[in-house]
């Protein structure tokens, strides 16, 4: 596990930059937010996710989420067809907050596998997120 | 960030009132173009005809009184913006920002932002002599009543952060049009609503000019974020997505949605004997009975500093529902507050709430036709 700033980050995930991790399982990957990324979005209240079997592009948003009186986005971080929805933190968004590794949005099964070489491993993450923070300094 | 956006000059749009759709639509045309990066920072006035607005994931149904809204001739609509519903007179004032996120002073963290721009907006109250104060996470008050609400989204590397102002606000014609859960009590609920909610008019005594409101916004703004702003007018790009994307804007679809996109909600009551008095519990909770979305408490008790319960529904506001947390929330409000409040304590306001979440569940219950018993 990395530390940057206060927030850990596993060291096997691949991150994009709209603060989520990205897990690689064969052909397929899951998705949730980071740790960095549930902190500045607050506590999530809402979440709306498409159906399965629906198309995704990569980069473009694919769900929402609510935290107050906030509506964040969910960026599909790769192009592909969904395979799975996690209905257990569409019903119960808080999970988000306590445990963001374990809360996976979805399954995506890729169309472009080269696009997961667009994603961040862990030192280029390291060195991006440096950046990000001081803002909220 | 774009070159366009990578100056300190913010773009002013400002027009005459405008229906609701044409705002909505306006709203999610320069969202976009913000976000390719073909227009600059821009901050726009919006005032409406009369409207009420529902947030993104809201069901119109439930939080809209529609055939009210439809006999005044009260349009209704979406915002692109999560929070509650609202009810906006002619006179009420909006204004919004569409900025980079990287923009340097603007905090990431969205708290951070809403902090720094409500003070930014107090800043401008305070030059036409409103005593306004921000109040976390993302209103703005005066003496404990609200003055002013804020909402965002963002798209790819952009956001929009929204404040509507209370500028003369028919408390009474807002209980018309919105369905909150208060029973209808004629007078009564008026004045608990009055007790919660202020407008400029009420501050000062007079309605004041929109100009004169809009100059002590920006200058509140250019104080706070160290930016100019200029006037400006919407870019032809902007115009031609309008134009395209209004009709959609207008449609049922959008304003009443698909039946399974929405949060919705239950409402529930819970009357508590304390041995000060009766308190009162209104509570609006979604329908899974997670979260309460928000609360009123009234009752016959005495509370001082009045504006204490006030600050208790504000900070139960978007609380899941956990009664661990929910005690601990009030126990710790009411340590860190000195209230005082005859004959009720902390343990009496958090009793009455899981009596409402309790009534809610059992409500539930019964209403589920193939719910064993014992479950």
């Amino acid at each position: 596990m990395a530390e940057i700033g206060k927030w850990n980050f596993p060291e096997a995930l691949l991150y994009d930059q709209h603060n989520q991790w990205i897990a690689q399982v064969g052909n397929k990957i899951l998705f949730g937010l980071t740790s960095y990324g549930v902190e500045i979005t607050g506590d999530v209240l809402y979440l709306a996710l498409p159906d399965v079997g629906a198309e995704t592009k990569c980069d473009h948003s694919c769900g929402s989420l609510e935290a107050g009186k906030w509506v964040g986005r969910v960026y599909a971080p790769v192009s592909g067809k969904v395979t799975r929805v996690n209905q257990a933190i569409v019903s119960k968004p808080g999970t988000i907050n306590k445990d963001p590794y374990a809360s996976w949005f979805m399954e995506i099964e890729l169309s472009e596998p080269e696009e997961l070489n667009r994603l961040m491993k862990i030192t280029e993450l390291t060195t991006w997120l440096a950046e990000e923070m001081k803002q909220d300094v | 960030m774009s070159s366009l956006q990578n100056n300190f000059e913010f773009r002013v749009l400002d027009s005459s009132p405008r229906t609701a759709a044409e705002h909505m639509a306006l709203d999610e045309v320069i969202m976009k173009a913000h976000s390719e990066g073909i227009i600059p920072n821009t901050l726009r006035f919006l005032q409406f005809k009369p409207c009420a607005l529902v947030g993104l994931h809201q069901n119109v149904d439930l939080e809209v009184n529609v055939p009210y809204c439809q006999e005044q001739g009260i349009a209704i609509n979406r915002r692109i913006t999560g929070g509650g519903s609202l009810y906006w007179g002619p006179l009420e004032l909006g204004w919004e920002m569409y900025a980079a996120k990287s923009t340097p002073g603007i905090p990431r963290k969205v708290e951070n932002m809403y902090r720094l721009l409500c003070e930014g907006t107090v800043q401008g109250m305070k030059k036409i002599g409103i005593a306004a104060a921000y109040r976390p996470v993302n209103d703005i008050e005066v003496m404990g009543r609200k003055i002013a609400g804020t909402g965002g989204t963002e798209l790819n590397h952009s956001f929009v952060f929204q404040c509507s102002l209370l500028v003369d606000f028919d408390i009474s014609e807002m209980m018309k049009v919105l369905r909150i859960p208060m029973e209808k009590l004629g007078d009564k609920a008026v004045k608990s609503m009055s007790e919660r909610v202020t407008s400029m008019q009420k501050q000062l005594g007079y309605v004041p000019e929109h100009s004169e409101i809009k100059q002590a916004i920006l200058s509140g703004l250019r104080e706070s974020l160290g930016r100019e702003f200029h006037a400006g007018e919407l870019t032809r790009a902007e115009e031609k997505m309008f134009a395209q994307r209004l009709p959609y804007f207008q449609s049922k679809e959008w304003i009443f949605g698909a039946d399974n996109g929405f949060m919705n909600t239950v409402d529930c009551v819970a009357n508590y004997k304390a041995p000060g008095g009766l308190i009162r519990v209104q509570m609006r909770l979604d329908d899974n009975i997670r979260l309460i979305k928000y609360l009123i408490i009234t009752g016959d008790f005495f509370a001082y500093p009045a504006r204490v319960i006030n600050d208790l529904e504000t900070l139960l506001k978007n609380t899941p529902i956990d009664k661990a947390q929910i005690r601990q929330k009030i126990i710790s409000f009411f340590e860190i507050y000195q209230a005082q409040i005859p004959g009720v304590i902390a343990a009496d306001f958090v009793a009455a709430i899981f009596l409402g979440i309790d009534n809610a569940q059992s409500r539930q219950l019964m209403a589920a036709p193939n719910v064993s018993q014992g479950v």
